[in-house]
């Protein structure tokens, strides 16, 4: 299939970002950099492009959805978030250095889709349970709020590393500035994971008539929402900054991790995902 | 006694409660999906005392509910005593200054009237300004509606936790799977085995039928129901999956469906081309081959969806030539043009295998069941308000950003030097585009 191929172009690229974002920091200077960004935005132009693809190719092999309804299009997608979201951020805070652990996560993902065996990404037509706007709007905001908790977690290492002193370190933004946009990510993350749970709900409500059953996926999206709501609560109110912040980043990423990933070896609803 | 209860209030109100509470609450959900949630027949040593912990069932568990009621009564103290410094915040009366931005311009004399121009200005960004005393001086504050954010969260986390309090407590909620023609008016509860619920009104299913994919996945699937209330009137209604109906404040969702073994089969049989015979059989039924009286002809299966090919009976012809064993598709054209060579490979699907007989299987009638779910839940419509409360003011508390702005002049020799002074409270971004707006505007 046409978006397929295009994809696993596109891990190719994302490595090759990385690398070139990894060489910027070990050979400071313009150059690495802008090719590193320029790398990174073409990947993402082909990227979306191949969403839109595939989008168009359901029209013809089932009904028409977009396409994130099943493991390999929700891997494809949680990729494309991140590295979007993070081309944002690094225009928005003129520092590439986040690059060096954004990209990975967008490149691994994607690696994942494209050549593990076990993973299908043939275009399947959709069981009615999943024929639905609010299930559509709900896997968009969960992973777009995963792709903020990815790039939360990768400013949570960037504080770790620029703490120690080392030809690095001086290379990264200010330890205020990473601390206060990790705390802006994860805001935005939040959000949209309130979003997501609350569309679930719904989504769950319509189809299969209660919209909260304890289910594993649910109770570890409910886990995840905690350790949040815990950092934002532990940082507005008795001030957790800078390396708690950091670990809790990390800690809610592991979350994220097993929400999306661990789940599917207990048994559940959600495993259709599989 | 007086320092005691405030001592005890200060606790209640305390955040160092809240992160405690949101940590076991994280901790519940840990449990609850490792440790398997169904009740366990019989217990055994250690089991015990998982099982008078109610470990099996943590999510209706009483240290599960005591919790959420202690973070109830955490957010009510807590909102009740802040509330009032984050009113006088958002009334302008007292100013939070997080970041700080301080900018100096200076303009040609010829540019007249600046406060005028500052003021209107500064409230197409949204900045409301009170009349400032002095002429060389504007002063605007905006976004202050964000202060209230956290607290309009914290109220909607009420009503959610009251939402989903009303549903587990009153709420109703079971199955029932009933056959085309069938009427039922109980539903399994599943709380006890056998513990069913009489609905106030009978539904009766007229006919189900479901569509399915090319291969074989259900594509979507209806039951024509007639729901017979007590006074004997009745509604018609279309029941498919995400698409419940409501009757009587219950929801009735369609959950899943089944085959009851034997559905009905019309076979049509023929020698070389022409007919020689038409039945309609059953499983299990036995029926004298025409024109070969001896030869008998057994259906020993039939199958609404054969190996995702549709309908299919299986039959075994016993005759003194032998036993012959086969499927019958119905859409075995179909089959064939999609596997060539499939008849020649497995004999058992060639509905020629008795020659010169020739079976077609002309219709099928299933014998479907659908899987209703049953359910009455008076908190979800709290848990939607409280849903979209959250939402709201989650929006804004982050995509709001309180700020002010100082803007004062004074005339220097031959310009104006005016000086911008800014504070924020949250994020400094939005802060510095309005500076830099007002400065593009103001040198232009
Ligand atoms: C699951 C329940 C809760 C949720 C989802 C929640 C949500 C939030 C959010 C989103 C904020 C804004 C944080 C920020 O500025 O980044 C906040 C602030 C706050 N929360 Fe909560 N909260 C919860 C429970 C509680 C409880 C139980 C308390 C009680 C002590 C509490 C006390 C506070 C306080 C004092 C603030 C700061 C308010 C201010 O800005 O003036 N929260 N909460």
């Amino acid at each position: 299939m046409m978006d397929a191929k295009l994809l696993s172009i596109v891990t190719f690229v994302y490595f090759g970002a990385f690398f070139c974002y990894l060489l910027h920091v070990i050979f400071p200077g313009r150059w690495w950099g802008t090719i590193a960004t320029w790398t990174s935005r073409l990947g993402f132009f082909a990227h979306t492009f191949a969403l839109l693809i595939r989008w168009r190719l359901t029209y013809v092999f089932s009904t028409g959805h977009v396409p994130i309804t099943n493991f390999y299009e929700s891997l494809v997608f949680f990729s494309w978030s991140v590295c979007g979201l993070y081309l944002l951020v690094e225009a928005r805070i003129k520092n590439r250095m986040l690059g060096v652990f954004s990209l990975p996560i967008a490149f691994l993902l994607l690696a994942y889709a494209s050549f593990s065996p076990s993973v299908e990404s043939t275009i399947q037509p959709l069981i009615p349970a999943l024929q639905s706007n609010w299930l559509t709007s709900h896997v968009l905001t969960c992973f777009l709020a995963y792709a903020a908790f990815s790039c939360a977690f990768g400013l949570g290492l960037m504080y770790f590393i620029a703490g120690k002193e080392s030809i690095i370190s001086r290379l990264l933004p200010q330890r205020d500035m990473i601390d206060e946009l990790l705390y802006q990510m994860i805001a935005l993350g939040f959000v949209f994971l309130t979003l997501g749970i609350f569309t679930g709900s719904v989504w769950a409500h319509y189809a299969w008539g209660s919209y909260w059953s304890w289910d594993p996926k649910e109770t570890w999206s409910l886990i995840t929402w905690l350790v949040y709501a815990l950092f934002l609560h532990g940082r507005f109110v008795r001030n957790w900054r800078g390396k708690k912040a950091a670990f809790l980043s990390l800690v809610g990423f592991a979350c994220v991790l097993f929400t999306y990933l661990g789940v599917n070896y207990l048994p559940g609803l959600h495993t259709y995902l599989r | 006694m007086r320092h005691l209860r405030t001592g005890f209030i200060d606790i209640l109100a305390s955040i160092r409660l809240t992160l405690a509470l949101l940590f076991i609450l994280a901790v519940l959900g840990i449990i609850g999906t490792f440790v398997p949630q169904e009740k366990p027949d019989e217990v055994f040593g250690g089991q015990k005392i998982l099982y008078h912990l109610q470990m099996y069932d943590i999510f209706h568990s009483y240290i599960f509910y005591f919790v959420m009621v202690m973070l109830s009564i955490n957010i009510i103290f807590c909102s009740l005593t802040r509330l009032p410094q984050a009113w006088r915040r958002f009334r302008g009366d007292q100013v939070q200054v997080k970041f700080k931005i301080r900018e100096e311009i200076r303009l040609p004399l010829e540019v007249e009237d600046i406060k005028s121009k500052v003021t209107s200005l500064l409230k197409k960004r949204l900045y409301k300004t009170p009349p400032a005393p002095q002429a060389t001086e504007v002063e605007g504050k905006a976004g202050l509606s964000s202060y209230l954010g956290p607290y309009i969260v914290h109220a909607g986390v009420l009503v959610l936790i009251a939402g989903t309090f009303l549903s587990s407590v009153f709420g109703i909620e079971g199955y029932a799977n009933i056959g085309e023609g069938e009427t039922i008016n109980r539903i399994e509860t599943g709380k006890k085995m056998g513990q069913t619920y009489t609905l106030p009104f009978e539904i009766h299913l007229k006919k189900f039928t479901v569509e399915f994919y090319e291969n074989g996945m259900p594509k979507q699937y209806r039951s024509d129901l007639e729901i017979i209330k007590d006074d004997r009137r009745s509604i018609q209604a279309a029941l498919m999956v995400n698409h419940p109906i409501e009757v009587e404040g219950f929801r009735i969702y369609q959950a899943s469906y089944g085959e009851k073994t034997g559905g009905e089969a019309k076979l049509g049989i023929f020698v070389k081309s022409e007919k020689v015979g038409e039945i309609k059989v059953k499983e299990g039924q036995k029926f004298p081959l025409p024109r070969e009286e001896k030869t008998r002809v057994l259906v020993l299966r039939t199958e609404n969806n054969l190996m995702h090919m549709g309908p299919a009976v299986k039959l075994s012809i016993q005759s003194d030539r032998g036993e012959f064993v086969f499927w019958v598709f119905k859409h075995i054209e179909k089959i064939l043009a999609s596997h060539p060579g499939i008849l020649e490979e497995f004999k058992m699907l060639n509905p020629r295998l008795y020659s010169p007989y020739h079976f077609i299987l002309e219709e099928f009638q299933s014998n479907y069941y659908s899987g209703l779910q049953v359910k009455r839940d008076p908190g979800a419509l709290l848990v939607g308000v409280a849903a979209i409360i959250i939402v709201f003011g989650l929006v804004v508390t982050y995509f709001i950003s309180p700020r002010t702005l100082k803007i004062c002049w004074e005339k220097d020799e031959h310009l104006w030097r005016v000086s911008i002074e800014g504070t924020a409270a949250r994020d400094i971004s939005t802060l510095k585009r309005d500076v830099s707006y007002l400065i593009g505007k103001l040198v232009t």
